[in-house]
């Protein structure tokens, strides 16, 4: 019954749905990401300035890349460490607990019923913005629909890791540290400000298979620079590690949950 | 209220912040060092991009640092004494300014006190990159930038947070503008030019708390010395005037909430 799949279905579409009265709100964050990507605009106008090409990216590509990396890491909303670690703090989740469903699957509905919400509202102004700054890219609806795949397996992950992450509240009072440095590691080690074919050889041979990479750097690269080769092999690391990480999670979960104490009210 | 017991008053209230941050001290760690090393991710970062490309019209790795050190350090200074400037919206907008209103202290001084222990990570980041990168020749141009630029920053942020008292639901607009604010600072300024330079300097006075500076730093020009200190006197006191002349259309939200 825990695991019935349409109360979970539900639960992504009524939030999904109801994000909807916060519409303004979105249209604030996606000014944000315009700013970004503004930035991003006069720093490669002036890389690209002595340069037609670098490291295989044209300048529309570059900016795209940015366009596309930072809509993943803005609606994967990584501050999930901290809603999951205040709900430990508050006790929310000993309620959750009374329900018929999973904490962890119910999260889980929740999160992707707002990453779908963001990705239409944030992306759409995004790629409109990239698509008026460096005009359009090449790429096919196969490619386009597959690298959208890629990217929701990325989203898996980086949900399967924050809230692994946030479960560490059972153990520790303080969990903002972790959100900072977890987030950063996304920004540098996942290449959301800069593909990693930017970065030194000896660096990126240490960073490249990390799991940040599946989440942003190669599911936005299939995006822009669509290979059929590279999207199997990245297919297949990023379901390894959403079932390493997956593993990790339940065995968090199983024992931080033991520490969970209620008393009446 | 006069000076002294405007000092007086000062003093008590961070006795009882410090006093907070020893009670809470594994808080007040764990939010130090992990701002400390999430700031250090930046310097991976530019150290990547400026060893592949060199320079960005004239920025270097070196002017980046620089800008780090004054943008994070005074970003953590006012963090770390006046934290709630980043919530002067929320107080207006959910009516818990009442509180400030019935004690016969300044209220502004009195909201803005709190300290955010993360600033103190910024600060010292700030702090230990000036330490390797500022000439001791220049340690009091620095200086006055320094305090310049968290006079900016504490400026600019009371004034978006009093713009409530013309617009009633303003936070989220103020969260957002205050981090465009910090995004378009921490870029290299060589970036911008036309009127995105000037916008950066004069509407959203992002430029002052950062790139000016750093240009300053770099080769030292008295008329931006004076413009920058003169902006943030400016910004600064403008700011305070604004919110007084706001705080008589504020209207009570009859809150009732436990402070602890």
């Amino acid at each position: 019954m825990v695991l019935s799949v349409s109360k979970y279905f539900t639960l992504a579409f009524v939030d999904f749905r109801e994000k909807f009265y916060y519409f303004g709100a979105q249209l604030f964050h996606a000014f944000f990401i315009c700013v970004i990507i503004f930035i991003f605009f006069n720093i490669w106008k002036a890389i690209y300035a002595q340069k037609a090409v670098i490291e295989g990216f044209t300048f529309a590509q570059m900016l795209w890349y940015v366009a596309v990396a930072e809509v993943i890491v803005f609606c994967s909303d990584l501050r999930w460490i901290e809603t999951v670690s205040d709900e430990i703090k508050t006790g929310v989740i000993g309620i959750t607990l009374l329900k018929p469903m999973s904490y962890v699957l119910s999260r889980f509905a929740l999160f992707l019923g707002n990453f779908f919400y963001k990705f239409i509202v944030v992306g759409v102004v995004a790629f409109f913005l990239a698509l008026i700054l460096a005009g359009p890219i090449d790429a096919s609806i196969l490619s386009i629909v597959l690298s959208f795949f890629s990217i929701i397996l990325g989203v898996m992950l980086n949900f399967v890791i924050v809230v692994s992450l946030g479960f560490l509240a059972f153990w520790l009072e303080e969990t903002s540290a972790i959100f900072w440095i977890y987030q950063k590691s996304i920004f540098i080690l996942g290449g959301m400000l800069l593909p990693l074919d930017i970065y030194p050889d000896w660096i990126k041979g240490w960073i490249i298979n990390l799991p940040f990479a599946y989440m942003v750097y190669k599911p936005a690269k299939l995006m822009i620079q669509f290979n059929f080769n590279d999207f199997l092999i990245t297919l297949a690391w990023q379901f390894g590690w959403l079932i390493l990480f997956t593993v990790v999670l339940y065995f968090v979960y199983t024992v931080g949950i033991k520490r969970v104490q209620i008393n009446g009210g | 209220m006069g000076v002294k017991s405007t000092f007086v008053f000062l003093l008590e209230l961070y006795k009882r912040e410090i006093a907070s941050a020893f009670e809470y001290r594994f808080n007040f760690i764990a939010q130090t060092v992990g701002m400390l090393l999430n700031d250090m991710f930046w310097l991976v970062f530019w150290y990547i991009f400026f060893g592949k490309f060199g320079s960005i019209n004239g920025w270097q790795f070196k002017e980046i640092i620089l800008l780090n050190a004054i943008l994070a350090g005074s970003w953590g200074l006012t963090v770390s004494l006046f934290a709630n400037w980043k919530d002067i919206a929320k107080f207006i907008e959910n009516g818990s300014l009442d509180y400030y209103l019935t004690l016969p202290k300044n209220v502004l001084l009195h909201l803005l006190v709190k300290m955010q222990y993360s600033g103190f990570g910024d600060l010292l980041y700030g702090l230990g990159l000036a330490f390797f990168v500022v000439p001791k020749s220049k340690i009091l141009i620095f200086a006055v930038l320094f305090l310049s630029a968290a006079m900016t920053i504490l400026g600019f942020g009371i004034l978006l947070g009093s713009l409530t008292f013309y617009f009633k639901y303003f936070e989220q607009i103020a969260r957002t503008a205050r981090e465009v604010f910090l995004t378009f600072a921490f870029y290299p300024f060589s970036i911008y030019s036309g009127f995105t330079r000037f916008f950066l300097l004069f509407i959203i006075p992002a430029g002052f708390v950062g790139g000016i500076s750093v240009e300053i730093l770099i080769s030292f020009s008295l008329k931006w010395f004076l413009i920058q200190i003169l902006a943030s006197i400016f910004f600064l006191s403008f700011s305070v005037w604004f919110f007084y002349h706001g705080l008589k259309r504020y209207e009570s939200g009859n809150v009732i909430a436990m402070r602890g």
